[in-house]
């Protein structure tokens, strides 16, 4: 399962080199120069790298939860928490999320909404140190960029903006 | 030369201009703290407050904010792997794995010390040359520039120990999106796919705060709400930036090296300061005794970087004042900010203003004193962040990164570039692709197309005669055979030793 990860990463970089060698066929011969040596020289790489992580075996999560054979210092380093695939896909999940409400209602919604739950979700912290938090740091962002330095943040679709 | 160098002394060291130096660096250390900001952005913020100032008094308040940006600017990438400002970016490399390993206070010593000395150092350097600029400039023209750029390229190599084919394709890749945008020589929109904010190209900080910033925090919180950037339970004392300061002097030769190679990097117009720490960490990976752990901590890793770091701002600002041609970006705003001023740069400033350039000098040297001094105090309470629970860092990070990458350049369509980098540098730090090569990638291929474009339009093929470009080919040559040389000879060395 996790080789496959490396092998799908591996091969969405061949299928940006490749889009890229497609798209660039098209300018002229000044303009592509530079683009289409890189990324005939990319797509060359990106099959070696596809091909040698398919015929890879192990994955990097294992090989690196042992302690080395050859490493004295490994017994004393402090363990380090492991990812797994869910509580990878449950962050993306939030980055998207917070994104999303951006794109749709702005900066200061989305700060107002997506710290207080995070934090009471994900981090399942007591309310006052959330309410504590999310004041903060919004008034942090709107007191430096809104008062100080009159820089207008993007309101989204909605136009929230301050 | 010494009155003026006297009478630039007497204009700085006057309250009203050591204040407003004082204030000014707090600005500068700021905007470079806060990711997404930086110099520029502090520089262009700042220019309608100097109308109706004294020149010198403008100044040096533009000049000191300007000179201490990189100090602050390496704080952020420390502590939580996030790039403050472009140029800090190499920082990381050794910085963060060291609060990881609960030696951050070291490593901001380091920072601060290597800092303000490379600063000083730029102005000396700068200083010495003022009389002897003019040929030493004269001998680089494009078809120079662009081997030095190739020269920087061969990098790539040393920054990818881990796996030299993984650095490659992640260079390659920096260097494809480095051409996204009009080509400036044709005027071709090349993977624009027909959209206006696309012209310009991707912003360096966009592609930073992504594959550094959203990804360090995704990591952070895929390890659980109780993960902490650092692992070794180590407060920041002061007496690890004392230890971390007393390196920058016990490596004396490294710190002298990179800032002299730093200040003459930003001398060179257009090749920016990113290189710079680039070509220097580069040079501290190669010239520096047992450097397997350059990448995962080595405190040498923080001096060569920081050293360039400030030093290159004032070989930038030579060209500037000299011959009027901005040696970094953040240069060709404050060009713009000293005729605002009333000062108008050029090979007079030299002959008529000496007491003027005189006083720049000053200027930087004192700021960069204030700017790392004034961080120390600072720095202790800062490090104790890293040791906060995920559930704590990560929404003000992200908050940060977002609004950041929003603020570059104004628009929406750069918080979802962000994050995109951010998946991406993900999938690269989770299967152990190097994630710098694509940053030096990015900022080096530009500039080496439209020096090959330049090169190739004045001399045709033959610019690869001229005897400069030759000694740079010979010796990118020779430091790409000799990184590959090595590289080997580890891996049979770890071979041999396994079996």
């Amino acid at each position: 399962m996790k080789v496959r990860g490396r092998a799908i990463f591996a091969l969405v970089l061949l299928f940006l080199f490749l889009g890229g060698f497609f798209l660039c066929t098209g300018w002229s011969i000044k303009a592509r120069l530079f683009p289409l040596l890189i990324v005939i020289v990319g797509t060359g790489l990106s099959v070696c790298l596809l091909f040698s992580e398919m015929g890879r075996g192990g994955s990097p999560e294992t090989e690196e939860g042992k302690p080395k054979k050859d490493d004295p210092a490994a017994a004393f380093k402090p363990t380090k928490p492991k990812t797994t695939p869910r509580s990878e896909a449950i962050m993306m999940l939030w980055v998207s999320g917070f994104l999303s409400i951006i794109l749709v209602f702005g900066f200061w919604v989305a700060i107002a909404a997506v710290v207080p739950l995070f934090m009471s979700l994900f981090g399942r912290e007591n309310r006052k140190t959330v309410a504590i938090y999310t004041v903060g740091i919004w008034l942090a962002i709107y007191l430096i960029f809104a008062v100080g330095m009159k820089v207008p943040l993007y309101g989204g679709i909605l136009g929230f903006s301050w | 030369m010494i009155e003026a160098m006297l009478s630039g002394l007497q204009q700085t060291m006057t309250w009203e201009v050591l204040g407003l130096m004082l204030f000014a660096t707090f600005l500068g250390n700021f905007f470079g703290a806060v990711p997404g900001l930086g110099g520029n952005v502090g520089l262009a913020l700042l220019i309608p407050f100097v109308f109706g100032m004294k020149p010198f008094l403008g100044l040096a308040f533009l000049l000191s904010m300007h000179s201490v940006v990189h100090t602050g600017g390496s704080i952020p990438g420390i502590l939580f792997g996030i790039p403050g400002t472009g140029p800090t970016v190499a920082t990381i490399i050794d910085g963060y794995p060291m609060t990881k390993q609960g030696r951050g206070g070291e490593a901001m010593g380091a920072q601060l010390a290597a800092s303000g000395l490379g600063g000083i150092i730029g102005a000396a350097v700068l200083a010495a040359l003022i009389p002897v600029l003019r040929p030493i400039a004269m001998t680089f023209g494009s078809a120079e520039v662009f081997m030095l750029i190739v020269f920087g390229l061969t990098f790539v190599v040393v920054i990818s120990r881990e796996s030299m084919s993984k650095g490659f394709t992640a260079a390659l890749l920096g260097l494809l999106l480095g051409t996204v945008g009009l080509d400036p020589h044709t005027g071709v929109g090349r993977f624009t796919f027909g959209q206006l904010w696309l012209w310009d190209g991707i912003n360096i900080v966009t592609i930073v705060l992504g594959i550094f910033a959203f990804a360090e925090m995704m990591e952070l919180g895929a390890r659980g709400r109780a993960a902490r950037i650092a692992e070794a339970d180590v407060s920041m004392s002061w007496g690890q930036l004392w230890e971390g300061t007393k390196a920058v002097f016990r490596e004396w030769w490294l710190s002298l090296r990179t800032a002299i190679i730093g200040t003459f990097i930003g001398i060179i117009p257009g090749l920016g300061g990113d290189a710079a720490t680039w070509i220097c960490y580069g040079h501290a990976v190669q010239t520096c005794k047992n450097n397997e752990n350059f990448g995962k901590g080595d405190i040498r890793g923080v001096i060569g970087v920081e050293t360039a770091n400030n030093s290159k701002e004032g070989g930038a600002l030579l060209p500037t004042i000299v011959f009027g041609i901005p040696g970094s970006s953040g240069m060709a705003i404050l060009l713009g900010a000293f005729l605002i001023l009333g000062i108008v740069p050029g090979p007079k400033m030299i002959t008529d203003h000496l007491d003027l350039v005189w006083g720049m000098v000053w200027v930087m040297v004192i700021a960069n004193i204030i700017g790392a001094v004034t961080l120390y105090p600072v720095s202790g309470y800062m490090g104790k962040l890293a040791f906060l629970r995920s559930s704590l860092l990560i929404p003000p990070i992200m908050v940060i990164a977002a609004v950041g990458a929003f603020l570059i350049r104004g628009y929406w369509q750069d918080v979802v570039l962000a994050v995109f980098f951010g998946f991406l540098g993900y999938g690269m730090k989770k299967w152990h692709y190097p994630r710098a090569p694509l940053i030096l990638g990015f900022i080096l291929g530009p500039l080496a197309e439209d020096y090959l474009h330049k090169s190739l339009g004045v001399w045709g093929i033959a610019f690869l005669k001229r005897p400069v470009v030759l000694v740079l080919l010979v010796m990118a040559l020779l430091s790409l055979g000799y990184s590959i040389w090595h590289a080997c000879r580890e891996r049979q060395k770890k071979r041999r030793e396994v079996t």
